[in-house]
């Protein structure tokens, strides 16, 4: 080998090692802020879904039990209480397949079966048009508020009364496929406690 | 002067879109309105300047041979960097630019820019070619985008994540779907790009 040959390698070694160990160096600054802000955040979402709570716990057991009837997309579960410590209803985290990939929704539903509130986590639809899915204009349009358990809920194409988002009509199908997998696994868990 | 005359060049003579039509992904992608256009361009500006300044920061060290991996490498590692530290100090930007930064990556003008400019020209340089062609992007990005928001739902400037709902110029329903999808963004910039030879071939005939 040349001395030439070395040279290409070992620069582009260098390069390459150099972006790695400020890569590791940035993200060990910032990760722990990233984190901090997405579980405010997530408060936040949880506050805003369930608005009677002041304490949100977790349950394992219940978690995987609704797993089990409802199906895995259920991914988090959790039960509030108002300040006296009495239960007043329940948040599930959804994740439903949407046209880009993944959407995540949070549910609350009140312990009487109202639904207080839907609310997109994340996802990854088109810019301009499945993206409008997290906009107010589809998520507080009136088919979608003062809904129960006992609802189920379908867009116009389907006989049903969502008024879907212009242009994404499969973003929209997989955000009412959420709800109604959350509605159907908040229906196990309420009634049981019963 | 000269400085003035690179920032210039990128803007007009050599912008992205309309002169050296590159860039073309984002540019049919993301321009479905105005502020998607403009957040699109200035990220896509932020990443320029950073990777022109480093690339020819190491113009006399890289090896031509292998200076497209080192290119990238650095762009990459220049626009997880942006990502990162824009998720941790600036949570709410981040969600509203967050989907254009990882397009960043794919945008051929970043390592175009690098290739044809920044590993031959001085650091001062570099960086005035990487806000002039920026903002030259920025300019054509928010010009598609103006005419598709516009077309296709009546307004203009709509910035949801902002709390302003723009300024209404026809009513919604009349708007054309057509211009916020795909075949529009097509039809629009295949348009503006022919009324822009036009306009330029008429000025040279002069």
């Amino acid at each position: 080998m040349d001395k030439q040959q070395l040279r290409l390698i070992l620069v582009l070694t260098a390069i390459c090692v150099m972006a790695g160990a400020v890569l590791a160096w940035v993200n060990g600054l910032t990760e722990p802020k990233i984190a901090a802000g997405k579980e405010l955040k997530k408060q936040q979402v949880l506050q805003e879904s369930l608005p009677a709570a002041v304490d949100f716990r977790t349950d394992a057991a219940l978690l995987q039990r609704v797993r089990e009837t409802t199906g895995p997309e259920i991914s988090d579960l959790y039960l509030g209480f108002n300040d006296q410590g009495a239960p007043v209803g329940i948040v599930l985290t959804v994740e439903s397949r949407g046209y880009g990939g993944p959407i995540q929704l949070m549910v609350g539903i009140a312990q009487d079966g109202r639904v207080t509130g839907i609310s997109v986590l994340g996802h990854s639809e088109t810019v301009g048009l499945g993206a409008k899915i997290s906009e107010d204009d589809f998520l507080k349009q009136e088919a979608l508020t003062g809904i129960t358990l006992e609802d189920t809920l379908a867009v116009s194409k389907d006989q049903g009364k969502v008024q879907a988002v212009a242009g994404a009509t499969i973003s929209s199908r997989a955000v009412l496929r959420g709800v109604n997998m959350a509605l159907a696994a908040a229906r196990t868990v309420l009634n049981s406690a019963e | 002067m000269h400085k003035w005359k690179i920032f210039k060049n990128g803007v007009f003579n050599e912008n992205p879109t309309f002169r050296l039509v590159l860039g073309m992904c984002p540019t049919l992608a993301v321009t479905s309105a105005v502020v998607n256009g403009l957040g699109m361009g200035l990220a896509a500006t932020v990443v320029l300047v950073g990777s022109n300044f480093i690339i020819s920061l190491l113009r006399n060290i890289i090896p031509k041979e292998v200076r497209i991996p080192c290119y990238i490498v650095v762009i990459a590692t220049f626009v997880t960097i942006i990502d990162k530290v824009m998720a941790a100090y600036t949570p709410g930007l981040h969600e509203v630019l967050g989907i254009f930064i990882p397009l960043i990556v794919v945008n051929c003008i970043i390592l175009a820019r690098a290739e044809a400019f920044a590993s031959k020209n001085s650091i001062g340089d570099s960086i005035m070619d990487g806000l002039g062609i920026g903002l030259g992007f920025t300019l054509a990005l928010m010009l598609v985008g103006a005419v598709r928001e516009i077309l296709g739902t009546g307004t203009l400037f709509v910035a949801k994540d902002f709390g302003f709902s723009g300024i209404e110029l026809f009513p919604k329903e009349k708007g054309a779907l057509f211009m916020i999808l795909a075949p529009g963004a097509f039809v629009t910039l295949g348009l503006l790009l022919g009324g822009i030879n036009w306009l330029s071939r008429k000025k040279e005939a002069k």
